[in-house]
């Protein structure tokens, strides 16, 4: 059949239903400028709008690039359910919804806070030992019994000793604990890519 | 061409041909022709993609009474451009590893 430049805008229109308007006329002007473009470079009407793609291909292409959640909103929109009906059955089956959608937002806000948490206590960890045994260890040092040999010595050797261990101990964990961090770091930013691919196409795939 | 790699080479090479100049849609599948295989609808999310990434932005100017968009490179999409470079330093590395590996054979 042979299209005009019409048919094929209509064509396309109507194909595209399920996009805002905003964003469809959008589209539909950019298919414009292309034929005009072709008719102005010496091609018919007819050439040009058979040198696109058929509209089918076309719609089906453009509403695969459109983002999940965008587009579950304009089915919803589109399907004929008004949204006086839409705002009822949602109401009506709040019950239903309401806890999935409370539980889904649940684990994933405690699985980040258990991300965060994690990575919190473990610099803890490393700092609370550095920082303790070095306090210790100056502590004991300046405490002067030390030196004196005196009535304390013994309990003040213990403590240089303990310091010892605690600041070597963090010295020891700040290169398995830093991997750790970077591990569990790695792994939240991939959630909330994931997370936020629901919502926007683009970052998912250039990834 | 695998199909994730050329779709970064389409954004690159858009946004090279708008860095030589301002262009609209059907030049710049013109001026794509002689590089890579580029066609009206993959050229149409390619510039949404970029758009939306802030690489191009876009103006109207009127021809022969109607409408057409020009697209203009930002300066991220000519910092952009510069990544692009940066990254294929280093694949190129790689693939002058394999191709020692390879002609050793």
């Amino acid at each position: 059949m042979i299209m005009n430049k019409q048919m094929f805008l209509d064509g396309l229109r109507v194909a595209l239903a399920e996009l805002p308007v905003a964003e469809r006329e959008k589209t539909l002007a950019y298919y414009e400028e292309m034929i005009n473009d072709r008719i102005e470079d010496g091609m018919s009407e007819a050439d040009a709008v058979a040198s696109l793609e058929p509209v089918e291909v076309l719609a089906a292409r453009i509403l695969d690039e459109t983002p999940m959640m965008q587009k579950a909103v304009r089915k919803a929109k589109n399907s004929g359910i008004s949204t006086a009906l839409l705002v009822v059955l949602l109401i009506v089956f709040f019950p239903v919804w309401f806890p999935l959608a409370a539980v889904v937002f649940g684990i994933i806000v405690t699985v980040l806070a258990l991300m965060f948490a994690l990575i919190v206590a473990l610099i803890a960890l490393v700092l609370g030992l550095g920082v303790g045994g070095l306090a210790v260890l100056i502590g004991a040092l300046f405490s002067g019994s030390f030196f004196s040999g005196g009535l304390f010595g013994g309990s003040v050797l213990l403590a240089v000793g303990a310091g010892l261990v605690g600041t070597g101990i963090a010295v020891l964990l700040i290169y398995p604990v830093w991997y750790l961090i970077k591990l569990i770091w790695s792994g939240l930013k991939k959630l909330c890519r994931k997370i936020r691919s629901w919502f926007k196409k683009e970052e998912a795939n250039n990834e | 061409m695998d199909a994730q790699l050329k779709r970064g080479l389409l954004d690159i090479c858009v946004l090279s041909i708008l860095q030589r100049g301002d262009s609209y849609g059907y030049q710049i599948i013109k001026d794509t022709a002689p590089l890579l295989e580029l066609t009206e609808s993959t050229l149409y999310p390619i510039l949404r993609r970029l758009e939306q990434a802030n690489y191009v932005s876009e103006y109207a100017i009127e021809h022969n009474s109607r409408l057409r968009k020009y697209y203009h490179i930002t300066a991220e999409g000519v910092a952009r451009i510069g990544e692009f470079l940066q990254e294929w330093q280093d694949i190129m590395r790689v693939y002058q590893y394999i191709k020692e590996g390879y002609d050793h054979e």
